[in-house]
């Protein structure tokens, strides 16, 4: 049986309860899961300085409104699906303690008590469902590493907003998620498994990315049960096979969701 | 809104004497199919891509630290002619990192490393077109989304006080030029980018 670690943004993580629960349903043992809290100064100011009110929206949709966020949609988004595969916890706590496992609260991903639960718990993989960068000292002790699920396509889409690029640039055949290994570049470790997605009938980005989050859950675990059974390899990505993308302007983003809007009428 | 402010400020600048218009930093230089997109007519005598003047030797490695306007004007330069293409790209990515890393601190870093605010500004606008001519010159939309955010900070550029600062004799003069030529190319790059000629 494969273990595993799983680093979390937050304890109302809802890709850390999914993707959780499958894994644990998929017989993989979660030997612990590291926490980040959420009150921190400091990071707010970080993250304020680089995203602007779009932080405020962030927290707002993830911490305030969090289910109620995804109500009256006339999709599948990832409150519809957890409701559907009967996953009934709301926090990371209350799942943790329903199947024993160990939570670490951390204010970042990268302080000595996350490397030593790393040390500790010697897992065959770690897990990323959200955090912010992860420094050589923590990557060191993850085992065969830490996989992620990333919203663009690689090794073309590196780093923000790369559900919205593909479309600016009129390449709608690269939107979609990859799974790979985190290294100490922005994305640029080993890819498991690209998949595209269809913007078709799509007409805002918010749709595309609640749409996107629905399946991104899924394909992750997925991807990771494959590796952790051998049934799929590291491919190796250059830094020079891709760029790296950065928030996208108002006035781009504008742009981006005429074409979208036109692409789907 | 920024179409009318563009035609206005190019009338003023056709009215301006053409020795004024020949900074050395080369605020006007290569702009012809902008100008044309807009149906604006050339100025009698321009000097459109910077002639050929010697080089300059790079800088070690590529930082905001090491760069200097005469370095940005070779990069510029080099943009123009289509020359060096790895040096440039290399020193693009590399400014536009540090100006989307380092967003909120730039104008205390520019003030600091060229030690007044004028000359912080100048440099910054001189960094800013350097880096929309690369986005124009190899249709790279990430150096244009680097630049609309500089042109955002309204301490760079305030679309109020172009044209006022554009009759002007002192050092505003030549940043206004500069924030000019940054709202023509902006405004000339969005609008190739809405129909799709950008790529």
């Amino acid at each position: 049986m494969s273990d595993v670690v799983i680093l979390s943004p937050s304890r109302f993580s809802l890709n850390t309860l999914c993707a959780t629960e499958l894994l644990l349903r998929n017989q993989v043992q979660v030997k612990a899961i590291v926490v980040r809290r959420l009150i921190n100064p400091r990071r707010f100011v970080k993250e304020f300085g680089r995203d602007g009110t779009r932080l405020i929206r962030k927290i707002w949709k993830k911490l305030v409104l969090r289910d109620s966020a995804y109500k009256h949609r006339d999709y599948e988004t990832i409150v519809d699906f957890m409701k559907a595969e009967g996953m009934v916890f709301r926090t990371v706590d209350e799942l943790a303690k329903k199947h024993g496992i160990p939570v670490v609260y951390c204010y970042d991903l990268n302080v000595p008590v996350v490397v030593d639960t790393l040390k500790k718990a010697a897992p065959d993989l770690v897990v990323f469902t959200g955090g912010g960068l992860i420094r050589a000292e923590v990557l060191q002790h993850c085992g065969a590493g830490i996989a992620n699920c990333h919203m663009g396509i690689l090794p073309r889409y590196r780093g923000m907003d790369v559900v919205e690029w593909p479309v600016l640039e009129d390449r709608l055949d690269q939107v979609g998620t990859t799974v790979h290994f985190m290294d100490q570049g922005i994305d640029t470790g080993d890819i498991l498994q690209k998949r595209k997605v269809s913007t078709q009938s799509v007409a805002t980005f918010k749709e595309l990315r609640d749409r996107f989050e629905r399946c991104m859950c899924e394909q992750f675990v997925e991807t990771c049960l494959d590796y952790l059974n051998g049934r799929v390899e590291r491919v190796p990505q250059a830094p020079e096979d891709g760029k790296q993308y950065f928030l996208m302007h108002p006035r781009l983003l504008q742009i981006a969701q005429a074409k979208l809007k036109a692409a789907a009428e | 809104m920024n179409h009318l402010l563009v035609r206005d400020c190019w009338r003023i600048i056709r009215e301006t004497d053409p020795s004024r218009l020949n900074d050395a930093r080369l605020p006007l230089a290569n702009l012809d199919d902008c100008l044309a997109y807009f149906e604006l007519s050339p100025l009698p005598v321009a000097e459109t891509h910077g002639g050929d003047r010697p080089g300059i030797s790079s800088p070690a490695t590529p930082s905001f630290k090491g760069l200097t306007d005469e370095f940005l004007l070779a990069l510029r330069r080099h943009l123009f002619a289509q020359s060096e293409s790895s040096l440039v790209t290399q020193w693009a990515e590399t400014l536009m990192r540090f100006c989307e890393v380092r967003y909120h601190s730039l104008r205390s870093r520019a003030i600091s490393k060229c030690g007044s605010k004028e000359a912080a500004q100048l440099h910054l606008l001189h960094l800013a077109a350097f880096l929309m001519d690369q986005a124009i010159e190899t249709r790279d939309v990430r150096p244009l989304n680097t630049t609309l955010k500089l042109t955002d900070i309204k301490w760079l550029l305030d679309t109020r006080t172009i044209a006022r600062n554009l009759t002007r004799t002192d050092s505003r003069f030549v940043a206004a030029l500069f924030q000019f030529r940054l709202v023509l190319t902006s405004e000339y790059a969005l609008d190739q980018l809405s129909n799709s000629e950008f790529s």
